[in-house]
């Protein structure tokens, strides 16, 4: 089954094309960071005009890396909810568009769900119900047990700043430009983790919260009193106060619920020292860690179409009446969680 | 020759379908509902008896108008025109609000509100055929006496007005002008007849299609970019 998936949630035009949701046949992303940069930040109509502009171009581009034409085409996924309004709904439009013209089922899912189900893709099998996902981006920081397809509980979530945004923000403090996760991590290969003691916030609480901004003032403090500070130390000493953070909790709650498979998703999962540390913890324990392959962590479309393929086989096509939801619950337990302080 | 339209510029959401400049059916809903336009379309074509595979041409308004009411539309447009391999004739807001009243020969113009104080206005050359030449276009003009006198009318001018809630407003600065009431958020003729004055592009003009925003966003203006 060929299924063509598009994502315009936030900042990044993508469309992929996959096959039975492991195949990664393309997997195109546009990115406007040029469009944003002058103003520090995403400007969201500025984001939906730039969507609107490459749209055309980039669903063309993934179909023609695949190979193949609209006419290929079993199903047609996009990301509705979650992200920017102004964003997803031209995603959304096109989508919709495809499934009318192609005469195609029309698949909406959640972004998160994109996210958790990149860990499912090219692993037929590998990984099984139910399992660990802490999934940590820009706009969101969750620990997520999946229990089945659509079936998500919530474990613990950010009460502030989702983790990626806070690498944005002291990217920009330090003049390193966006996106700045890997900026951060650039620098931070090349300074001394120890230099600063930033605050980890909550990690030794028994919940399983998570809170950043705390962590995001300190470090933005630090650059403002000294100005001459060493950059990487900087970067180094705060991505590992994220990271020790990020691991603890994680590794408290897997032991907490007895998940012994943990997968880790987002934009922050591209993070190596991350990467590298979580997995190091678990192995102690006798855990397995999971991470999608590079190029499905940032927002990209070839997830959407992969969690298009699984939850379209679990539970159908939607109607083209879907419509665009900034924050929408997650999953068919419609759960809640606070949304990141970025699109609140 | 078959046409399908989409209008989702204004606070209605609409689709059309004409036949060699008749309009064979539309239908249109209120409120913020451009999210249903392809339900929409779904719902109009089999009564008319045209499968979507059938239609010659699409046509779009392009704005000016609601930012992401014309990015749902253009984009939904664009696509249905990419995949079915068909035309996509782009129509301008005031284009089709004027395009009902274009039998008289000589000058007229047409209105539209932008928010905010502000309006989009353009001058046209009748040729009382049907027939419309655009003579200028002001993008947007701050308060409606400096509008008035942007538009240099002369007496008697024929001036074509959005219906909404400002309609009062503009009437009533606009002594020595006949004022018609736009009603083509309603009543989709004056798409349908700015379509066929309008030139169809083709595949690579239609992936690069944008809306007519005209209006800076506020994060721009306020850049001065």
């Amino acid at each position: 089954m060929l299924i063509l998936g598009i994502d315009t949630t936030c900042d990044d035009t993508a469309a992929g094309v996959v096959e039975d949701g492991h195949n990664v046949h393309s997997n195109v992303i546009a990115s406007q960071h040029v469009a944003h940069e002058r103003f520090g930040g995403i400007v969201p109509v500025i984001a939906a005009r730039e969507h609107t502009k490459n749209i055309s171009y980039i669903v063309h581009a993934a179909l023609d890396e695949a190979g193949v034409t609209f006419q290929d085409l079993d199903a047609v996924a996009v990301s509705h909810h979650q992200g920017l309004l102004l964003s997803l709904v031209v995603g959304v439009s096109a989508a919709k568009s495809i499934a009318l013209a192609c005469d195609i089922p029309l698949v909406g899912i959640h972004h998160l769900e994109g996210h958790i189900y990149s860990n499912l893709m090219g692993r037929d099998g590998e990984l099984a119900f139910p399992f660990l996902c802490l999934t940590v981006a820009g706009g969101h920081t969750l620990l997520l047990k999946i229990e089945d397809h659509g079936q998500y509980t919530l474990l613990g979530h950010t009460r502030d700043d989702a983790a990626g945004e806070v690498f944005d923000k002291v990217a920009r403090q330090l003049g390193l430009g966006y996106p700045g996760g890997p900026a951060v991590e650039r620098l931070a290969a090349e300074g001394n983790p120890k230099a600063y003691t930033f605050p980890r916030p909550l990690i030794n609480q028994p919940h399983f919260e998570f809170s950043f901004s705390g962590l995001k003032t300190a470090v933005l403090q630090t650059i403002e009193n000294e100005p001459n500070a060493n950059k990487a130390d900087l970067c180094a000493s705060f991505q590992q106060a994220v990271i020790d953070v990020l691991v603890t909790k994680t590794m408290r709650v897997a032991r907490a619920h007895e998940l012994d498979c943990i997968a880790l998703a987002g934009g922050v999962a591209l993070n190596m020292p991350l990467r590298k540390q979580l997995e190091s913890a678990a192995t102690k324990q006798g855990y397995r860690t999971f991470a999608p392959p590079l190029k499905l962590c940032m927002d990209n479309g070839a997830m959407v179409a992969g969690a298009g393929y699984f939850l379209y086989q679990h539970r159908g096509k939607d109607a083209l009446t879907i419509e665009a939801k900034a924050n929408a619950p997650l999953g068919e337990s419609g759960l809640r969680y606070r949304p990141a302080t970025k699109y609140r | 020759m078959s046409i399908l339209l989409i209008d989702t510029s204004g606070a209605y959401s609409t689709v059309a379908v004409a036949q060699d400049g008749d309009l064979l059916g539309f239908g249109t809903l209120k409120g913020r509902p451009a999210a249903r336009i392809h339900e929409q379309i779904r719902t109009l074509l089999p009564p008319v008896g045209i499968t979507l595979p059938d239609v010659d041409t699409i046509g779009v308004i392009t704005g000016p108008g609601s930012w992401t009411g014309l990015n749902i539309g253009v984009t939904a447009a664009k696509t249905l025109a990419l995949v079915l391999k068909k035309p996509l004739i782009p129509i301008a807001t005031l284009d089709a609000l004027v395009a009902p009243h274009s039998w008289t020969q000589g000058p007229v113009c047409a209105i539209m509100n932008a928010g905010r104080g502000r309006y989009y206005s353009a001058s046209y050359a009748s040729n009382g055929q049907g027939q419309l030449d655009l003579q200028s276009g002001h993008l947007t003009v701050s308060g409606i006496e400096a509008l008035m006198e942007s538009l240099l009318l002369e007496e008697g001018t024929p001036l074509v007005v959005e219906y909404g809630s400002t309609f009062g407003e503009l009437v009533s600065h606009c002594a020595g002008a006949i004022c018609h009431k736009s009603q083509v958020r309603l009543w989709p003729d004056g798409i349908v007849a700015a379509a066929l004055q309008s030139t169809p592009l083709h595949r690579e003009k239609i992936m690069s299609l944008t809306p007519t925003y005209l209006q800076a966003t506020l994060a721009e203006r306020n850049a001065n970019l």
